[in-house]
């Protein structure tokens, strides 16, 4: 056939001769801005933000955050919570076009499907950026708390932005291998599973689970600064290897030439793999200052005196000492004058469990514990501190103020400190209760909340150390009925009849009358073996 | 804007096969300034033939080339893609993207970069349509009519040499398709428009060439008059329906219009471009087009 045609015009676009690098760049910030004001994405940071704001502006809420330890511990809801929309976010946009059906037009337009995945790839930043902006906003707000204690590792503040990254740029892998919006969330809820799983191997002390995007800490309790073993820097590189084997491979997949892919997935490969060799391996010095630690606390400390009593804490805890000492002050204002003098002059000394923690449960021998007050006892008095009450590395919840103020007034109504395995009898033990609950409102609350998890004997237990402090049914009961009179009428019952309630020959029976209270119910013949250090 | 000193789309000897299935047999053609209609039957291959000028499908065998750069190269692809506005016949939406934010995401897949100069543009375009008053509306939340204007939109930014579009006005009510039409009349004054389409009168109207494709093939090619011409002397009005007829209906005046073979002493009728097409294409083209 034959057709006269004129010749049209031969237009060119409005933004003439752009480059491809400049429309990826274009594309990837429409897609980073959709990624981030996606309602997934939304509502991750609330459901992420919204329990942490909680638990720091609720009345009675903790103010006294490890910086390092509270950290490691926010990865994971990082990597369940940000880490798994990304990865949905991430995908869900790659397979737009599938899924509205719009490739019928989208697959004319100009920019190529390489280009188009790197804008992918590219915006996977915007949810990655904003992780690093909350984070770091989360970690100024901790580090300005007048009870921080801990420090900030910079490569800390960065891995939760990489755990997002790794997780995004592998929503988009998802969305080129497999065409189904469906697969992402599955990940995303076996990466959950996995991550559990990864934190339990890791106090185990294997180390596998540092491959997965977290780093969880080696122990549930926080370490001084010092006796840390994370290797943020290499967890660090591994993420940012992770990513670019994972960008290659997407970009690969989309069409990048072998000559580019090869090299640069060789040296992707090299990266992940050997910044993950390395942090997998154990630290043998900081495993041996854990173990010197764990006997001897005391060279890692700084000492200080506040009125007559000495505080010696781990150099990154010293925060911690003025609320020790408002707990110390408020134990001591409830004993009459003079009560106080009994023993050496009073001080408290920070310990922390990091030498064969028992993660899993565990059971020690009387053996053990005996061994453990020996050294203990040795420690401090090699100090200068003997007798000094123990405190652990937990802080600002009410439970760890109880068990403190339970030290405390261990060591005001015995002269001796709690070791391990401490436990009180008879109308020293009502005293130590008393005193407990009665010091302040959160050693009350703690007072209660222990009381609740106790059965057999009243613990007064910081599980960041080896030391608890045990008090009878018996004994605790007298305590607890006492705290039920008025404080000021209890108050002075104590202070009157304080030399007979602290005198070893003093019944249980005989202080719940002068006490006014109660008396406690026969005892239980089969415990009378149990042995009572007070 | 400038002009081309050469034929804008010419196709020759287009052939493509879907296993068994020839869809495109030999396909030639040419396209110029000005909209081409392209009319045929259900299967005719309209749409194949659109995919392979628009470069979505490479063909068998035969060449394609717009714009002085051959379609079926690497490089030819791109230069076409660079200039071509394309309308599928059920084109895709992303439901939660307003009107702006969907005809944008096309111009920067077309690589127009420049933030302001593209936001203009995507605004200009949405005016052309007539939804600048709903350009920041969800897609979700406009009416098939608007969301085919979308459409039309995104295959109009960038300002396209060569604008492929496939049954555009199908489901549109009779306003939306003046309104249409109106717009494809002013966008064929100064480029390509290659216009697949069932309705004969959009072709009467604004078609300055037409194209009738039937079962992969070309069966005629030439102005909206010629075609008309086509049934010249074989379109009858009687009081009865004849039986050899290729097509005859009621009218309104209760004789019957016919298309065919006419007897002897006959009224004949002036021929429509829609009794050329029947002439041409036969039964097949009464079949329910969708």
């Amino acid at each position: 056939m034959t057709m006269v045609v004129d010749a049209p015009r031969d237009a060119a676009p409005v933004a003439a001769a752009v480059s491809r690098r400049q429309a990826m760049l274009a594309l990837a910030r429409f897609e980073a801005v959709r990624m981030a004001r996606h309602p997934v994405t939304v509502a991750a940071l609330l459901l992420y933000l919204g329990p942490w704001v909680w638990n720091l502006a609720r009345p009675g809420a903790d103010r006294y955050p490890v910086l390092h330890a509270d950290m490691a511990m926010l990865q994971m809801a990082v990597m369940l919570v940000l880490g798994g929309a990304a990865l949905v976010v991430a995908n869900l946009a790659v397979l737009r076009e599938r899924r509205h059906r719009t490739d019928a037009v989208s697959d004319l337009l100009v920019l190529p499907p390489t280009w188009r995945t790197g804008a992918f790839l590219l915006a996977t930043l915007a949810p990655a950026a904003l992780t690093l902006a909350v984070f770091a906003g989360q970690v100024l707000t901790l580090a300005l708390l007048p009870g921080r204690a801990g420090r900030v590792d910079p490569f800390d503040v960065a891995i939760p932005a990489a755990i997002v990254a790794v997780l995004g740029v592998g929503g988009v892998l998802l969305g080129r291998v497999i065409r189904s919006p469906i697969v992402a969330p599955l990940v995303a809820v076996i990466f959950a599973a996995v991550g559990f799983v990864a934190v339990a191997s890791v106090a185990t002390g294997t180390t596998w689970g540092r491959l997965l995007p977290i780093l969880p800490d080696d122990l549930p309790i926080a370490l001084p600064w010092a006796l840390l073993a994370r290797p943020s820097g290499w967890h660090l590189a591994y993420l940012v290897g992770l990513t670019a084997v994972l960008v290659v491979v997407v970009l690969f997949h989309a069409g990048l030439r072998a000559r580019a892919a090869v090299p640069a997935l060789a040296a992707a490969l090299a990266v992940t793999v050997g910044a993950g060799s390395v942090q997998l391996g154990q630290d043998d010095e900081i495993l041996a200052a854990r173990v010197a630690a764990n006997d001897n606390p005391a060279p890692f400390q700084t000492c200080e005196t506040r009125g007559q009593v000495t505080y010696c804490a781990f150099d990154d805890f010293t925060a911690w000492v003025p609320a020790w000492s408002r707990v110390v002050d408020d134990v001591v204002r409830l004993t009459p004058p003079g009560a106080v003098a009994a023993g050496p002059p009073l001080a408290v000394r920070q310990w922390v469990w990091s030498d064969r923690y028992p993660t899993f449960g565990g059971s020690f021998g009387p053996e053990w514990f005996e061994a453990r007050s020996r050294t203990q006892r040795a420690t401090d008095t090699a100090a200068g501190t003997p007798e000094a009450i123990p405190v652990g590395t937990a802080w600002g919840d009410e439970a760890s103020a109880a068990a403190f103020a339970g030290g405390v007034a261990y060591r005001i109504v015995t002269g001796r400190a709690v070791t391990s395995s401490t436990t009180a009898c008879g109308p020293r033990g009502a005293l130590i209760v008393w005193l407990t609950g009665q010091a302040n409102a959160r050693t009350a609350a703690g007072l209660r909340q222990l009381d609740n998890q106790s059965s057999g004997a009243l613990a007064l237990v910081d599980y960041t150390i080896d030391n608890s402090l045990l008090v009878d049914d018996r004994a605790a009961g007298v305590g607890l009925a006492l705290l039920e009179r008025p404080p000021t009428e209890a108050t002075a019952l104590v202070a009157t009849h304080w030399a007979e309630l602290t005198a070893p020959g003093t019944t249980l029976e005989q202080a719940a009358q002068l006490l006014g209270v109660p008396a406690p119910p026969p005892a239980d013949p089969s415990l009378d073996s149990k042995r009572c250090d007070s | 804007m400038t002009l081309a000193t050469d034929t804008a789309v010419r196709a020759d000897g287009v052939v493509l096969r879907y296993g068994r299935t020839t869809a495109l047999d030999g396909v030639s053609l040419s396209l110029g300034t000005g909209v081409t209609g392209l009319l045929g039957p259900n299967g005719a291959g309209k749409t194949t033939l659109l995919r392979v000028i628009a470069t979505a499908v490479r063909p068998d065998s035969g060449t394609v080339s717009a714009f002085g750069h051959d379609a079926l190269t690497g490089p030819g692809r791109l230069a076409v893609r660079r200039r071509l506005g394309y309308l599928p016949q059920d084109p895709g939406f992303h439901p939660s993207f307003t009107a702006f934010e969907f005809v944008d995401y096309v111009a920067i897949l077309k690589e127009l970069t420049v933030r302001s100069a593209r936001h203009a543009e995507v605004r200009r375009v949405l005016a052309q349509v007539g939804l600048d008053e709903q350009r920041g509306k969800r897609i979700r939340a406009l009416s098939g009519g608007m969301r085919q204007r979308v459409a039309l939109a995104a295959a109009l930014v960038g300002d396209p040499a060569l604008l492929i579009l496939d049954e555009p006005t199908v489901g549109l009510d009779p306003e939306q398709r003046m309104r249409f039409r109106e717009l494809f009349a002013d966008l064929g004054e100064d480029r390509a428009v290659l216009l697949s389409t069932h309705q004969t009168e959009d072709v009467m109207s604004l078609c300055r060439t037409v194209v009738v494709l039937d079962e992969g093939r070309v069966r005629f090619d030439g102005t909206p008059v010629e075609l008309a011409a086509q049934a010249a002397g074989r379109v009858w009005t009687s009081e009865t329906r004849a039986t050899g007829a290729l097509a005859s209906w009621r009218t309104g005046t209760g004789s019957y219009r016919q298309v065919g073979d006419p007897p002897l002493g006959a009224d004949l009728l002036e021929p429509t471009i829609e009794d050329g097409y029947l002439t041409l294409v036969g039964l097949r083209a009464t079949e329910d087009p969708r």
